[in-house]
């Protein structure tokens, strides 16, 4: 049918006849009783898991509060509640390998696991990674310096020319030696792990330690933790979410959809609560998460 | 600061099975690599050219690479690669046992040639069959030469277990290291590992002493 200006006047008359008598017939659509049902396969197909029925998870339980390993011996933590969460709403059971975060990446480029990361932070290499995918953020990645009580640091501009150091491959120490005005990268003291990284600290072999709030904040709770303090200015805030193997689409798909239904319906909120990390639930949904 | 040693009260299950994958793990590769590198030592010493020179160049390949980057390669390559997919463990102890065979390889080729060319001419006209030449004659002369440096490598290849962490195998180190994230005690954890492997490093010197003992006599009771 072709659109002559006659028909076009017609339509719009016609229109504007309607709309009036549809609005004042119609029953109101939404209201406070409302109840949304958010459909879901059950079960949920995952087609590409490495092993059927069973979501590996690569974690390198370092991080107390997130992944750590508990007095009874257990792999525990908020990440762990979460990650067991998302398994069962699969239909799936879980399966933990701890590895140095080193090997994290590779194994997830290697097909090793379904799963990681606690809350890796999102970088737009990251983002854009051919070897996995980010998932939405599952916390706000608050990055910063811990120095020595006694060295007289305050500010970044008073931590030019002192000894950076950090975990080596982590993104918190390219923070910290983004964020130092002139720092060498070379110079910097790449780690092995947090617990060196802390001892590193304590002995004087580097003055500025770049880490994220968490870890932090737990090495100030530990034992001569009154010795250190953390600089009132983070290096980088940004969010960290979990990476999804490459090969699983749909799991990236179905952890992205339960992540947001656990923020809406409180479960990470309690989840949270439970292993005394802060919530951020609020502040990633003014982002838009 | 004041030590307190207390944390390993509450924490030893978890450490003691790290000890018991790190033992198992060193065992495993010491008692599967040990007869691989009788053989990759006599291919180190093999008359045969092409034996010899692809024996030499494997070794000096194998040996060259990093332990890590062999553990990287059984767990991370090899099921892109081939699609073979070993699990933590059995992947620490190939990688291990790769790596050990041609180490201790080369340790059985330098006790082959420290026996008495003599003795392997003495086999040869006496008509013995090369095998048994080898396991009667040649070996038992070979092997008080070959335990000293044998054990002292195996000593630390016990502690380059730890390396094992790295894909995912659970021994003493990583979880001393998860330990020390857990408790904020690193001095404590740290030198109770220490004590450990010196535990574990003082047995294999025990049985360096005993062997050698043991070998000392046997051979003086056949002279």
């Amino acid at each position: 049918m072709t659109v002559t200006p006659r028909r076009t006047l017609a339509l719009l008359a016609a229109l504007g006849l309607a709309l009036p008598a549809g609005l004042a017939t119609a029953a109101p659509v939404i209201d406070e009783n409302l109840q949304i049902t958010l459909p879901t396969p059950q079960p949920w197909a995952m087609r590409n898991l490495i092993k059927d029925g069973t979501l590996i998870v690569a974690t390198t339980a370092k991080t107390k509060g997130e992944t750590f390993i508990g007095d009874d011996g257990t792999l525990q933590g908020a990440r762990i509640d979460l990650w067991n969460k998302i398994a069962e709403d699969l239909g799936l059971k879980t399966e933990y390998v701890t590895i140095d975060w080193a090997g994290v990446m590779p194994g997830l480029a290697a097909n090793r696991f379904d799963l990681a990361c606690e809350g890796a932070s999102w970088t737009p290499e990251r983002l854009t990674s051919p070897d996995f995918f980010m998932t939405r953020p599952v916390k706000v990645a608050v990055n910063v310096g811990v120095v020595r009580a006694d060295s007289g640091i305050d500010s970044w501009d008073q931590a030019q020319g002192k000894k950076l150091g950090g975990v080596k491959g982590e993104i918190e120490l390219k923070d910290l030696i983004a964020h130092v005005p002139g720092a060498d990268a070379d110079a910097a003291l790449s780690l092995p792990g947090v617990s060196e990284a802390r001892l590193a600290l304590m002995n004087g072999q580097i003055d500025v330690y770049g880490t994220g709030i968490q870890a932090a904040k737990s090495l100030l709770a530990g034992p001569d933790g009154d010795k250190l303090k953390i600089l009132a200015e983070p290096t980088k805030v940004g969010v960290g979410g979990f990476c999804v193997n490459r090969n699983e689409p749909d799991l990236a798909q179905a952890v992205n959809f339960l992540l947001a239904k656990y923020r809406a319906d409180g479960t990470m909120t309690a989840i949270n609560e439970k292993w005394d990390l802060p919530d951020y639930s609020d502040l990633l949904g003014q982002l838009g998460y | 600061m004041e030590l307190d040693f207390s944390v390993w009260a509450q924490r030893w299950p978890y450490l003691l099975d790290g000890l018991w994958m790190t033992l198992a793990i060193s065992g495993a590769v010491l008692v599967i690599s040990a007869p691989l590198a009788v053989v990759a030592g006599l291919a180190l010493v093999a008359r045969n050219r092409v034996i010899r020179g692809a024996a030499v160049t494997l070794s000096w390949l194998v040996r060259g690479v990093p332990p890590l980057i062999i553990l990287f390669i059984c767990y991370f390559v090899l099921p892109v690669a081939l699609n073979l997919r070993l699990e933590p463990v059995p992947a620490a102890i190939a990688g291990f046992v790769i790596y050990n065979t041609f180490l201790f390889g080369e340790l059985v080729a330098a006790g082959l040639r420290a026996v008495p060319k003599g003795q392997h001419e003495a086999v040869a006209a006496a008509g013995l069959p090369p095998l048994r030449a080898f396991r009667r004659v040649i070996l038992p002369q070979a092997i008080p030469s070959i335990i000293p440096p044998y054990v002292s490598y195996a000593t630390d290849m016990v502690k380059g277990t730890a390396l094992a962490g790295s894909i995912g195998a659970m021994e003493l180190v990583t979880r001393a290291s998860q330990t020390i994230i857990a408790t904020n005690r690193p001095f404590e954890i740290l030198i109770g590992i220490a004590v450990i492997y010196g535990l574990i490093d003082a047995c294999l010197i025990v049985l360096q002493t005993w062997s050698e003992r043991r070998w000392a006599s046997k051979e003086a009771r056949r002279a």
